[in-house]
């Protein structure tokens, strides 16, 4: 918490940017909190009885809506216990503002992507930044497979020896799930369009309660497998689009984050 | 109709929809001008222009990608109008329809599906962090297979990487008869709707208002013929028995 109280490092950035803001000793106003999970409460208490204040940032836009950077929630409870110090900053237009904002943020605090709402990530622009670290982590966790895959083929291909991971004895399908996880993304993996395919009987399952047709004839004469926009091949991931992804993921944002976003899916 | 030099004055910024919010996931840039109006259309662009978008179409296509933004995008705009309490309920109040909005007619198909989803598609329009329990309550079929829907951004896209093939092949069969599937007692129009919206990247119940209504089969032809054409407005209950009438039903 000790980082976050760090009045100092906020005013000079501001100043540094050029930015237009008011410093403020209160809470924060009402508005959208810009992290998806906050420290609770109690957390601040230890800072608090230093004497520490509570930092927030409060970018406004033009239409008097508050997107408000801190560490914790603030909530009555905290009035008794805690100072708090709010930096009010003009965020205009809106995707600029946010977006050096939760750059400042993420960076002094060490923060990954993922730790902001999905919505001020879309709005400051950093989807499309970084599409990738707005992408759902299942996405991410079957390119990462698509990818080993990839590799162990060419493993295979290239000496037909075992892959380290077979070696160590994990299935080369998966992370080390269970197995009806992994073998539930495996089947759509393959994604729409694939001509479905699976049954002939059309009393597959499809992932209901118990995600079956409990009666009736299915009949599964059409072969293309869906026809609408989601026809056709791109439901499964191109593995060379993938490996070209976690070339450019290296080649932007260096090796280490593609590591740390291995271990991050157990990979 | 053009859309340059915006009129900043209050009066400008007061839309009248003729639609519900979930034409904000309704990709048809026609659609919006039909329903909501220049005025509305203006209101919304001078909302989303800080966002870097600046015309008709990338309003929709940024709204399609990223709905769940859109109530933070429109605070600020005031609705009249018979639509206005869904639309000041969503955009004040973070609040949409779970259910579907598209008036089916009811023929017996004879099948029963053990499938759970009972979300309409407009359910996107909220963040989903804000409203996971009632998916994991309401949709678990659907959260079987994605678990976190990604509400701002592309979730068509990756709904449509990760929707049950199976489940998708079913919309050949027509989307009145993938409605009039059970699934525990109930039809299943919600099912319907994320088919025909992930099939046309359009709402049912718009396209029905305004006659576009893409049949799939032949039994999709009663909402073609009897269920289209007239404006229905935010009264849709009215407009689903009127619908269900002329279905023969």
């Amino acid at each position: 918490m000790r980082e976050a109280t760090n009045v100092e490092a906020v005013r000079r950035w501001l100043a540094e940017r050029g930015a237009v803001w008011t410093e403020r000793w209160g809470p924060p106003p009402q508005g959208i909190y810009a992290l998806r999970d906050m420290h609770p409460p109690s957390h601040a208490e230890d800072a608090c009885r230093q004497g520490l204040p509570l930092v927030y940032i409060a970018a406004v836009d033009r239409n008097g809506l508050y997107y408000i950077f801190g560490d914790v929630a603030w909530t009555p409870q905290l009035e008794k216990i805690c100072k708090a110090v709010t930096f009010v900053v003009e965020a205009e237009p809106l995707r600029d503002g946010l977006n050096a904002i939760v750059k400042f943020v993420a960076r002094t605090r060490h923060l990954p992507w993922v730790s902001f709402r999905p919505e001020v990530l879309r709005l400051a622009g950093i989807c499309d930044e970084v599409r990738i670290e707005c992408e759902p982590r299942e996405v991410w966790k079957k390119m990462v497979e698509a990818a080993k895959s990839k590799i162990k083929n060419k493993t295979e291909a290239a000496g037909g020896g075992r892959t380290a991971e077979e070696a160590g004895g994990r299935s080369p399908e998966g992370p080390g799930e269970d197995g009806a996880k992994t073998a539930n993304r495996l089947d759509y993996v393959g994604g729409v369009g694939d001509g479905g395919g699976k049954s002939t009987n059309g009393f597959d399952h499809v992932g209901g309660a118990s995600g079956r047709i409990l009666h009736a004839e299915v009949r599964r004469d059409h072969g293309d497998g869906g026809g609408g926009p989601g026809g056709g091949a791109w439901g499964g991931l191109d593995q060379a689009a993938v490996a070209a992804v976690l070339r450019a993921v290296e080649r932007c944002l260096g090796r280490e984050v593609v590591e740390r976003l291995a271990a991050c899916l157990y990979v | 109709m053009l859309l340059s030099g915006v009129i900043n004055t209050r009066e400008a910024m007061v839309c009248r929809p003729r639609i519900d919010p979930s034409i904000l996931i309704h990709r048809d840039p026609r659609a919006w001008v039909e329903l909501l109006g220049w005025k509305c259309v203006e209101a919304f662009l001078e909302r989303v222009r800080e966002v870097g978008v600046r015309d008709l179409q990338s309003l929709v296509d940024y709204s399609f990608g990223a709905p769940s933004t859109m109530w933070i995008l429109l605070a600020g705009v005031e609705f009249e109008g018979e639509c206005a309490p869904l639309w000041e309920d969503y955009v004040r109040q973070r609040r949409v329809g779970m259910g579907a909005r598209t008036p089916f007619p009811r023929v017996e198909v004879g099948v029963e599906l053990d499938v759970d989803i009972r979300i309409s598609p407009a359910y996107l329009l909220l963040p989903f962090n804000d409203v996971k329990r009632n998916w994991q309550r309401n949709a678990p079929t659907l959260l079987k297979y994605i678990p976190e829907i990604p509400t701002a951004v592309d979730p068509h896209y990756y709904i449509s990487m990760a929707f049950p093939p199976q489940l998708r092949d079913l919309a050949e069969r027509g989307y009145v008869w993938v409605a009039n599937i059970k699934s525990r007692g109930r039809r299943n129009h919600a099912l319907a709707e994320w088919l025909y919206w992930l099939n046309t990247r359009r709402m049912p119940h718009i396209d029905i208002m305004l006659g576009r209504f893409e049949p799939r089969s032949s039994i999709d032809m009663i909402v073609a013929k009897d269920c289209g054409g007239a404006s229905a407005g935010c009264r849709q209950n009215k407009r689903r028995l009127k619908c269900l009438h002329f279905a023969g039903v």
